[in-house]
């Protein structure tokens, strides 16, 4: 299991960036890779929001990362399409949160419900 | 092969630096070699980072390895295209998140954005250009002063790319012991 304070570092450093994360849910933390959901505003529309990016391990963040990225309304339109991914957020540990993480975990757990 | 290929990348960018830091040679000249070394660098290091579909694949080299200032570039292609794969976004979010942390004076991104470019009015490492008061300026009449306003401090400036390329070598180890 990769350490709680690691994947942390790494959501720290994407709110840092000039189009920041805003909210970040590490969800499957048994998982070899770091599975983020990370709303990032600047972020346009997208259908497909549930479809994870994949890294390899780098030079400062040493571990995989699976990353579901979008916009606050592409995310809950995710949630709502894919129980399971749901399932995950509402059972996710929020690691950032400038208001829209936890209002993605409501409705994560309205549709796990 | 990947990992040779990626060895291939760090070596050149390696001897990019030495030419670089080599005594004797003009400024201009050693401050284009600098550069040279730095985007090999991020290439190196998009290459280790990079996990996208195949499908992606040509975007990633289109994009990324193609390209003079990697960095510089593929942020205005992210803001400008709103086609671009999402990989692609992703990517280069994460290595700003990777040289945010290794890079904390901003040094490698300075160089990064200092293009060997075609534009008359830009500063080139290689050609004529025009200077801020439209006189013609060839890159060997730049002092080391005026280097230093463009791409940042040479010495700092190398020992910036040294301590990165060294950093993404250690990285490919790391990956080929686990691997």
């Amino acid at each position: 299991m990769i350490p709680r304070e690691k994947v942390a570092e790494l959501v720290n450093a994407h709110a840092r960036l000039e189009e920041p994360t805003t909210g970040a849910i590490w969800i499957r933390p048994e998982a070899g890779e770091a599975w983020l959901v990370e709303v990032i505003p600047s972020m346009t529309d997208d259908e497909k929001a549930e479809e994870p990016t994949f890294f390899n391990p780098g030079t400062q963040f040493r571990f995989p990362v699976a990353i579901i990225a979008g916009n606050r309304r592409s995310l809950e339109a995710a949630l709502r399409r894919q129980p399971d991914l749901a399932r995950a957020v509402a059972s996710g540990t929020v690691l950032l949160d400038a208001g829209d993480a936890s209002a993605l975990v409501d409705v994560a757990r309205a549709v796990a419900a | 092969m990947a990992d040779e290929r990626l060895k291939a990348w760090i070596r050149q960018a390696r001897a990019d630096l030495d030419a670089g830091r080599r005594e004797g040679e003009v400024e201009c000249h050693r401050r284009y070699w600098l550069q040279q070394a730095c985007e090999k660098g991020i290439k190196a290091l998009g290459q280790i980072l990079w996990k996208g579909s195949a499908a992606d694949d040509g975007r990633f080299r289109q994009h990324l390895l193609n390209r003079h200032s990697p960095l510089k570039q593929l942020s205005k292609e992210v803001a400008a295209d709103a086609g671009l794969p999402k990989s692609l976004r992703l990517l280069l979010r994460q290595l700003d998140a990777e040289l945010g942390e290794l890079d904390g004076e901003g040094l490698l991104r300075k160089v990064d954005s200092t293009t060997p470019n075609t534009d008359p009015t830009d500063a080139r490492y290689r050609y004529p250009f025009r200077g801020p008061a439209g006189e013609e300026v060839a890159p060997i009449d730049w002092s080391s002063a005026d280097w230093d306003r463009y791409q940042g401090n040479s010495v700092g400036v190398a020992a910036a790319i040294d301590r990165f390329l060294r950093t993404v070598e250690n990285r490919r180890q790391r990956g080929r012991a686990m691997g």
